[in-house]
């Protein structure tokens, strides 16, 4: 996980700046008053927490009982607090290897962040967060509980706080996959190493016995065979949907957006075939058949296909957090940001979303967890969001805020306490 | 209910546990003299494993069900004795190629008993798909070129897509990854042919389990006997071939994939696919030669002499017109063969295996590299 130290201002060497001093104290008074409430057994996992002003994690933390785990918070009031995704016989041996030969099981997690979206940067934070929640509930609905069947009622979604949202799944049949089972389930949400091969096997077409000359094609099999063949076909649907409203220019760009986004390497001008071939050469006969038969017969070269449908897979599937490297999915082992905490980039509350209201849930309303109490701060740089309700056009200067809005300027190195 | 002949040829199933206590024999009993029969068959079962033998269809006459039966648990119980990590993985494989021999011989029926039993049970498949079953608009050509042999009834099994997961482990190829299946709400739909290959995997598996346990070994001369040719033959098999003589390439400077490959290769653990072909292109580009190359292969428990010889003369360019190039990081990772990756595998520029080895035989300093 990516901790940063948050860089603040010193009044001395071995003081601690009043930004942190103001921090660490929210989170006091905030624990003081609300218990978190230890997650399902406990006993059995390792917790992780990093301090205000510390440089590097205390881990392999263990807890006995409920009241051990509140007296921490109230005392420690961590600056972010993880417990681990396993269940371990002793959760608080050391070194890893040991504690792992202990390993029971694990929960199985998916991290949605909005680090992976390429225009992040130019993004503000509601943005970030309205265009991750979109993933997430197609994450949950068509992959989680669709495609995959898990259970609901052992399905947890939750607000993670920073920039995104995490699901875990605690359902016996998962427990005990290992990480390379847990690939395969991350491989299908994000369509990596999907075969057009296997799902759309080629076959003979127009085969002249007198001659032993044909052409090939592909089997498109029928929608209801499932899995990465039905995706396909629906992820079709809709993006013919959104681009049918297009001219040809902002056709090519979308369709470029979502090449880049899923890393495929493409032209602009073999996009511009792409689309002409079904919207612009035919007089719209092309698009009506892409639209109504899932054979993508209006291709003449099978690269054109085969890119065209590269790109249906990267619009339909799932961006997860270091997907390619090393998603939280696949590590057994790992911590995870403990439900019911403070995140301390943010001062929001990691906290569980009804899967059903996810459309009503606003992090920056529903999420805050600190007072309202006035704070004097110093704005640095112009600043402008909706936080609980109001929106704030903050100049840089002097200027009196609620609590939660000065831990998140603070915490963000926006604002200084003045 | 499988009936006699069938519970002697998946002698792991837990019928045929219960029958053979049945019996109420002790180790001893099958151990002494009078049933050399038995122990003969146990030995030839083993043999036939280092051998890489193809499974034989049964020429059995009257009685010999039982001395089939019984050879199964003293045929573990011998190799269990001889410890030996290549000896258990090979007698694995084959007990499990068996399986497979006779489950495609079987009814859809019996093969779903079986399945059940080995954690890979059927379930009701999804409603809405039951109505469409059969009703394909195009004809698989794959399939209709290709026709089963036996006995082929089609139809679709379903199975909970965790069972699929953890069966499939060991399976390689894309057509066992998740992503290209037919996945509906948490079913996986197989073909029968496929269902059989999870189960062989599921019953390799169980004959494998509580191998490695070292049994204290009775004073019985007989038993000794077998022990003590079987560790020859094993060690014949090995040193047919020779303990891999690398030759001309250096060990250290290997990247983290091939290293993984050739270790699971030396461990006789089954290689994928399209790791196997790596490894080949890789080390012919480094030096080796085929001869060199073939050695490494000769532990792998699915190993015939003749095929792996051919596979690896093909890919050096020895016997065909083409050689063929070492593969690239890119193809490396879709194909899921890009093993433990470390911080030199993570420089953009680094997009090949061969690229590694070339750096690594530059640079002396490697202890930075390490971390990842």
């Amino acid at each position: 996980m990516r901790l940063v130290d948050p860089h603040m201002r010193r009044s001395g060497d071995n003081e601690v700046s009043r930004e942190l001093r103001f921090m660490s104290g929210c989170f006091r008074d905030h624990y003081r008053r609300e218990h978190v409430i230890p997650p399902y057994r406990f006993t059995r996992r390792e917790w992780g927490f990093f301090p205000f002003g510390g440089k590097m994690m205390f881990r392999h933390i263990g807890f006995l009982k409920q009241e051990e785990v509140d007296s921490f918070f109230r005392e420690s009031a961590p600056m972010h607090a993880y417990y681990s995704v396993a269940y371990y016989g002793d959760p608080v041996l050391q070194p890893m290897g040991e504690k792992f030969k202990t390993w029971m099981g694990s929960d199985l997690i998916f991290d949605l962040d909005a680090d992976h979206l390429p225009e992040a940067d130019s993004m503000t934070y509601p943005e970030q967060l309205a265009e991750v929640k979109e993933e997430v509930k197609r994450l949950l609905f068509e992959f989680i509980l669709g495609d995959l069947g898990l259970p609901e009622e052992h399905t947890y979604l939750h607000f993670s706080g920073g920039r995104g949202y995490h699901v875990h799944v605690r359902s016996p049949e998962v427990m005990t996959l290992d990480s390379r089972d847990r690939r395969q389930i991350v491989d299908y949400i994000t369509g990596r190493n999907l075969d057009f091969e296997v799902l759309f096997p080629p076959k003979v077409k127009d085969y002249n016995p007198k001659y032993h000359s044909y052409k090939m094609t592909r089997n498109f099999r029928i929608r209801d065979f499932g899995g990465w063949v039905k995706r396909i076909y629906e992820g079709k649907d809709a993006l013919m949907k959104e681009l049918e409203s297009m001219e040809r220019k902002n056709q090519i760009t979308h369709l470029m957006k979502i090449a880049s986004d899923g890393k495929i390497k493409v032209g602009e001008q073999a996009l511009g075939t792409i689309v002409d071939k079904i919207f612009w050469e035919s007089k719209g006969k092309s698009a009506t058949r892409v639209n109504e038969s899932d054979i993508f017969d209006v291709f003449p070269m099978p690269h054109q296909l085969e890119t065209f449908l590269n790109i249906v897979v990267a619009f339909s599937s799932i961006h997860l957090k270091g997907e390619t490297d090393e998603p939280v999915t696949t590590d057994i082992k790992r911590l995870i940001r403990c439900p019911g905490s403070l995140h301390g980039k943010t001062g929001l509350k990691v906290i569980e979303i009804d899967k059903h209201s996810i459309d009503d849930f606003d992090p920056l309303v529903n999420a805050i967890a600190l007072s309202d109490d006035p704070v004097n701060v110093d704005v640095q740089e112009p600043f402008s969001m909706s936080m609980n309700g109001t929106d704030w056009n903050l100049e840089p200067g002097p200027v009196t805020v609620p609590k939660y809005l000065a831990y998140f300027l603070v915490a963000r190195r926006l604002a200084l306490i003045s | 209910m499988l009936d006699k002949n069938q519970i002697s040829r998946y002698p792991f199933l837990k019928e045929a546990k219960e029958r053979v206590r049945g019996m109420n024999l002790t180790l001893d009993d099958m151990l002494s003299p009078e049933n050399t029969i038995i122990q003969e068959r146990a030995l030839s079962r083993i043999e036939e494993a280092v051998d890489g033998k193809d499974i034989q269809p049964e020429t059995r006459g009257v009685g010999e069900v039982e001395t089939d039966l019984l050879s199964y648990p003293v045929a573990r119980f011998i190799v269990a004795s001889v410890g030996d990590k290549h000896l258990i993985k090979w007698f694995s494989h084959h007990e499990g190629e068996r399986a497979k021999f006779f489950l495609h011989r079987e009814d859809m029926d019996t093969v779903k008993d079986i399945g059940r039993e080995l954690g890979l049970p059927e379930n009701e498949g999804p409603a809405d798909m039951k109505a469409k079953e059969g009703k394909k608009r195009f004809p698989d050509v794959k399939r209709s070129l290709h026709r089963e042999r036996s006995g082929s009834e089609t139809g679709t099994i379903w199975i909970s897509f965790t069972d699929f997961l953890v069966s499939r482990k060991n399976i390689s190829g894309p057509d066992w990854n998740l992503v290209n299946q037919k996945l509906v709400g948490g079913l996986v739909g197989v073909e029968r042919k496929s269902y059989i290959r999870l189960i062989q995997e599921r019953a390799k598996e169980k004959v494998e389990e509580g191998l490695d346990g070292h049994p204290p070994i009775p004073n019985n001369i007989r038993l000794k006997e077998m022990i003590t040719s079987l560790k020859l033959k094993v060690e014949g098999r090995r040193k047919k071939y020779s303990p891999t003589e690398l030759g001309k390439m250096t060990i250290t400077r290997l990247p983290p994939c091939m290293r993984q490959i050739l270790g699971m290769s030396q461990a006789g653990e089954n290689i994928p696919h399209h790791a196997r072909f790596a490894l080949v292109t890789f080390l012919n580009a480094v030096g080796m030669s085929s001869e060199e190359i073939f050695k490494i292969f000769t532990t792998a428990p699915d190993f015939k002499e003749d095929i792996v010889r051919y596979q690896v003369e093909h890919i050096t360019g020895g016997s065909s017109a083409t050689s063929y190039h070492a593969p690239s990081c890119d193809t490396m990772k879709s194909g899921g063969v890009c093993f433990n990756p470390d911080g030199l595998c993570g420089k953009e520029w680094l997009n090949t295996p061969l690229y590694y080895y070339k750096i690594k035989g530059k640079k002396r300093s490697t202890s930075q590299e390490n971390a990842s």
